[in-house]
C-alpha cells in the first residue's frame, strides 16, 4: 500500500513539473498512471490473509477433496540420490499419505487432522499418534508431504520493505498461532500479480535457526486451477543436500471425511 | 572495477527509472545484484547455489539426472484401485544365546537352547470386490516359518518345527461413505497407543508381547469375530462379538465360548478411547486411552485398564497365600496404569519414556511367598527328595515367565538416532524393573541396504539377582541378527 501511495504521489508531482507543457507526453503518463492507478487499487485489496489463502490453494488445501502423487528424489553430497513415492488424499484440513515406494515402506499410511498425526505401520496393525517434528522420509518432513493449512496455523503479515517490493515480488512472513506447528515462522515471496505464485519460501524453528529452504520450481494446470507441480527444497545445514519433489497426477476424488479416521486406514 | 560501477550506475539508473514506470529491469540474478550485495538489502533469490551443486530437475524427460529412467513408469502412474493387492516379505533370523547356568526356577527341568533360527514368509492380499459389491473386499494374511533351535548342536539337541497359519483371513465392508464398516473373520485387532506394553488389548488370549520379542509374527494372529462399525464425525463407535478360543495362556476355562466388546472413540487433539470388554461369567473389563501432541516435537499418551481376570499365573503360585486358599484371598480386579510420552529433537533423535503400573504382576509380599516356595521346591528336587507338588510348582514357576510382567512396576527408555546418509539407525533401550532393580538393557543397529532388504543386528542383556525378574531369564546375553526383504 506504501509504495502504491508512493507512486501515485511521485507520478503526479511529475507530471505538473516536468511535463506541464509537454501534452502528447503527459497524456500518455496520465494515461500510464491512470493505468499504475488501477492496478495499485486492485493490489490494495490484496491483503496479506488473501495471499496465505491463495498459497494453500496451491497446495490444494480447499474443501473440494482430491488427489495426487508425491516423488521425492533426495540428494547429499557422498551418496545416490534415492527415490521414494507416495499417494496423497487432502480434504480441507485432513489429508492421508499413503507410502508407495520403497518397497520396505510400502503399506504404512500418515493420517493427518489440522496438526495431529498418526502413523499406520501394517505389520503391526498399530495407529500410533507421531508428532510433526518426526521425521518418516529421511529429508522430507511429515508436513512438506501432508501439506500445512498455513491460513490456520499462523498469522500472516505483509513485508514494506521495498528491496522486495522494488523487484515485482510480495513478502510474507508467517507466524505460528501455537507450538504444535513444525515451523514456527514462514517467510514466502510471492509474484506480486495474480494468481501470486510462490516463488520461495524459508522455513524457521523456534529457535530462529533457518530449517529449510523451497523454490517453487514449475506449476501445472488442474481443472483450471494452479497447482505446485515441482519443488526443490534445501537443507542451509547440511551443504549438498536438497530434495526434489513432483507434485503431480492431481485428480479430483470422492473423499467421504470418514475415510480420513484411524479406524478406516486400518483397512484402506 | 570502473566496468562494475558503471554497470551498477547503469543498473541504478534503470532501477529508479523502472521504479517510476512499476516495473523491475534489474532483477535478482543480474550483474548488479551479483556484486552489490553486500551494500544492497539482502536480496532474497541471489542465488545461494551459484557455487554449489544444486541436482539439476530429476523428473525433466532427457536430464542426465533423470530419474525416469529409474523408476518403472507405472509407477509414476497416478495410483489405481486394484483388484488384487499383494504383498510379500521375508525374514530370516540367527540368535546366539548366553544361558542362564544357575536359574532358579530351573532345577535341569528344562533344556535351554543355545541358538534359534527362524526363517518366515509373510503373505498379504487384499481383494477388491467392489465391482459386485460396493465397498466389499476380503482380505488375508498368511505366515509359514520354520524353527530351528539348537543349530549348531548335536543331532540329539537339535528341535525344529514349522508352522502354516493364516494370521487373517476376513470380509471387509465400508458403507460408501465410510460411516458404516461391517468385518466377519479372523481379524488382528490393535487399540493400543502406548510404544512397549500394550494395556487395551483386552481380547482373550492376549497375545501381545513386542516388549519381549517384535519378530515373534505369531502374535499377529486374530482372532475369530464379526464388527461392526460406525463413524460419526469425529466420534466412531464398534460393536463386535469374537471367539473364545481354547486359552493355554491363562489356563482358564470358560462356560460359553463368546467375548464381547463396545467401543466408543474420539479423534482429535486428545484422542481418547472407552472399552468395554465381557467375558462369560464375569463383570465387564475396561480400558481407558488418552493421547494427545504436545508441542510439534512431543506426544502425551496415557492407558487404563481393570480386568477381573489376572494375567499371571497365580492361582498355581499362590494357592495358599496368607493361609487361605486362592480363591478366598484373590481379588476381584486388577488394574493397569501406562503413562508416555515420547520426543523428536531438532537433530531427528527419537526419546521416549514409558511407565507401567500392574497389578497382574506379582506384590512384593506374592513375591517374596513364590522365592521362598520356589527355593524350597529347588532344594527338593536337587536333593532328590522333589514330590509331585515340587516339581509341579517348579513347572508353573517356569511357566510364569511367559506370561508377561512378573512384578508391578516398570520404566521403559529408548533412544533412537536420526537416520543417517547411509541409512544406518542405532536405537537403545532399557526395561527397568522397579521393584527389583532387574535390567533388560536392548541394543540395535539397523540398516537399510536398498529399497527392499533391511536388517537388524541385536544385543540383549539381562541383568539383576537370582529371583529378580530379568535374573530369571533363560538368557544373560542374547545375539540376533535379522534380514528382511520387502518384496
Amino acid at each position: 500500500m506504501f509504495f502504491n501511495d508512493f507512486l501515485r504521489v511521485l507520478l503526479s508531482d511529475f507530471l505538473r513539473a516536468t511535463f506541464k507543457r509537454r501534452f502528447l507526453i503527459s497524456g500518455s503518463i496520465a494515461f500510464l498512471a491512470f493505468f499504475i492507478t488501477g492496478v495499485s487499487q486492485a493490489q490494495s485489496s490484496i491483503t496479506a490473509e488473501l495471499l496465505v489463502e491463495k498459497i494453500d490453494a496451491f497446495r490444494g488445501l480447499d474443501n473440494a477433496g482430491f488427489s495426487f502423487d508425491i516423488t521425492n528424489v533426495s540428494y547429499k553430497a557422498g551418496r545416490d540420490a534415492r527415490t521414494n513415492q507416495l499417494s496423497v488424499d487432502v480434504k480441507a484440513v485432513k489429508s492421508l499419505v499413503t507410502f508407495e515406494s520403497p518397497a520396505r515402506q510400502k503399506g504404512r499410511v500418515l493420517l493427518k487432522q489440522d496438526n495431529d498425526m498418526w502413523l499406520y505401520i501394517p505389520g503391526t496393525r498399530k495407529v500410533i499418534r507421531i508428532s510433526p517434528a518426526q521425521r518418516l522420509l529421511g529429508e522430507t518432513s511429515n508436513g512438506d508431504v501432508t501439506g500445512s493449512n498455513l491460513a490456520l496455523d499462523y498469522d500472516a503479515a505483509l513485508s514494506s520493505e521495498e528491496s522486495d517490493k522494488s523487484q515485482g515480488q510480495i513478502k510474507l512472513t508467517l507466524a505460528a498461532k501455537n507450538k504444535s506447528v513444525s515451523y514456527q515462522k514462514v517467510v514466502f515471496w510471492l509474484e506480486e500479480k495474480a494468481p501470486y505464485k510462490p516463488i520461495r519460501s524459508e522455513y524457521y524453528a523456534r529457535s530462529g535457526k533457518l530449517l529449510k529452504t523451497a523454490d517453487y520450481k514449475a506449476f501445472k494446470d488442474f481443472n483450471g486451477e494452479l497447482k505446485i507441480h515441482k519443488m526443490l527444497l534445501t537443507d542451509p545445514l547440511i551443504e549438498g543436500s536438497y530434495t526434489w519433489m513432483l507434485f503431480d497426477n492431481y485428480r479430483a476424488t470422492d473423499l467421504p471425511d470418514a475415510r480420513f479416521s484411524k479406524e478406516a486406514i486400518v483397512n484402506l | 572495477m570502473s566496468r562494475i560501477f558503471l554497470i551498477k550506475e547503469l543498473c541504478l539508473s534503470k532501477h529508479r527509472v523502472a521504479q517510476i514506470l512499476g516495473l523491475s529491469v534489474c532483477f535478482a540474478g543480474s550483474f548488479y545484484m551479483a556484486n552489490v550485495s553486500a551494500a544492497a538489502p539482502a536480496d532474497p533469490f541471489a542465488d545461494p547455489f551459484a557455487a554449489s551443486d544444486v541436482p539439476t530437475d530429476p523428473f525433466a524427460s532427457g536430464s542426465e539426472t533423470s530419474i525416469l529412467s529409474l523408476v518403472k513408469e507405472e509407477e509414476i502412474k497416478p495410483s489405481e484401485n486394484s483388484v488384487l493387492t499383494q504383498s510379500v516379505s521375508a525374514m530370516t533370523y540367527l540368535q546366539l544365546n548366553d544361558i542362564n547356568q544357575d536359574h532358579a526356577f530351573n532345577p535341569n527341568l528344562a533344556r535351554f537352547n543355545e541358538d534359534k533360527q527362524l526363517n518366515a514368509l509373510d503373505y498379504g492380499a487384499k481383494l477388491n470386490l467392489e465391482d459386485s459389491l460396493a465397498g466389499l473386499s476380503a482380505r488375508t494374511r498368511i505366515l509359514a516359518q520354520y524353527e530351528v533351535q539348537d543349530l549348531f548342536g548335536s543331532s540329539d539337541e537339535r528341535t525344529d518345527s514349522d508352522e502354516l497359519k493364516a494370521l487373517e483371513a476376513y470380509l471387509n465392508w465400508y458403507s460408501k461413505d465410510y460411516q458404516w464398516q461391517a468385518q466377519a473373520g479372523r481379524i488382528k485387532t490393535e487399540w493400543s497407543n502406548g510404544f512397549n506394553w500394550n494395556l487395551t488389548n483386552l481380547l482373550r488370549p492376549y497375545r501381545d508381547q513386542p516388549y519381549s520379542d517384535q519378530d515373534d509374527l505369531l502374535q499377529q494372529e486374530g482372532w475369530m469375530m464379526a464388527s461392526l462399525s460406525r463413524h460419526q464425525g469425529d466420534w466412531f463407535y464398534q460393536a463386535l462379538v469374537a471367539e473364545l478360543e481354547e486359552d493355554d495362556l491363562t489356563k482358564v476355562s470358560y462356560r460359553a465360548n463368546q467375548q464381547y466388546v463396545l467401543r466408543l472413540g474420539y479423534q482429535g487433539g486428545a484422542d481418547a478411547e472407552l472399552i468395554l470388554h465381557k467375558l462369560p461369567g464375569q463383570s465387564l473389563n475396561y480400558a481407558l486411552s488418552v493421547s494427545r501432541l504436545l508441542t510439534d516435537a512431543m506426544t502425551l499418551r496415557a492407558q487404563w485398564s481393570l480386568q477381573h481376570q489376572r494375567n499371571q499365573a497365580a492361582s498355581s503360585l499362590l494357592a495358599d497365600y496368607n493361609g487361605t486358599s486362592f480363591d478366598e484371598s484373590a481379588q476381584s480386579a486388577w488394574q493397569q496404569v501406562l503413562l508416555g510420552a515420547a520426543y523428536t529433537s531438532e537433530s531427528g533423535a527419537n526419546f521416549r519414556l514409558e511407565y507401567l503400573h500392574s497389578e497382574h504382576g506379582f506384590s512384593e509380599g506374592e513375591w517374596d511367598y513364590i522365592s521362598s516356595n520356589s527355593d524350597t521346591a529347588f532344594t527338593n528336587i536337587n536333593s532328590g527328595l522333589g514330590s509331585s507338588a515340587d516339581y509341579a510348582y517348579m513347572g508353573s514357576a517356569l511357566d510364569s515367565l511367559n506370561y508377561g510382567h512378573l512384578r508391578q512396576n516398570y520404566l521403559y527408555f529408548m533412544y533412537s538416532s536420526p537416520l543417517s546418509d547411509g541409512l544406518w539407525q542405532y536405537r537403545q533401550s532399557v526395561q527397568l524393573n522397579l521393584d527389583d532393580d532387574s535390567q533388560l538393557h536392548r541394543l540395535e543397529l539397523l540398516k537399510s541396504w536398498n529399497a527392499n532388504l533391511t536388517s537388524r543386528f541385536q544385543f540383549e542383556t539381562y541383568q539383576g539377582c537370582s529371583d529378580c525378574e530379568y535374573g530369571l531369564n533363560p538368557n544373560e546375553n542374547t545375539l540376533r541378527t535379522v534380514f528382511k526383504w520387502d518384496f
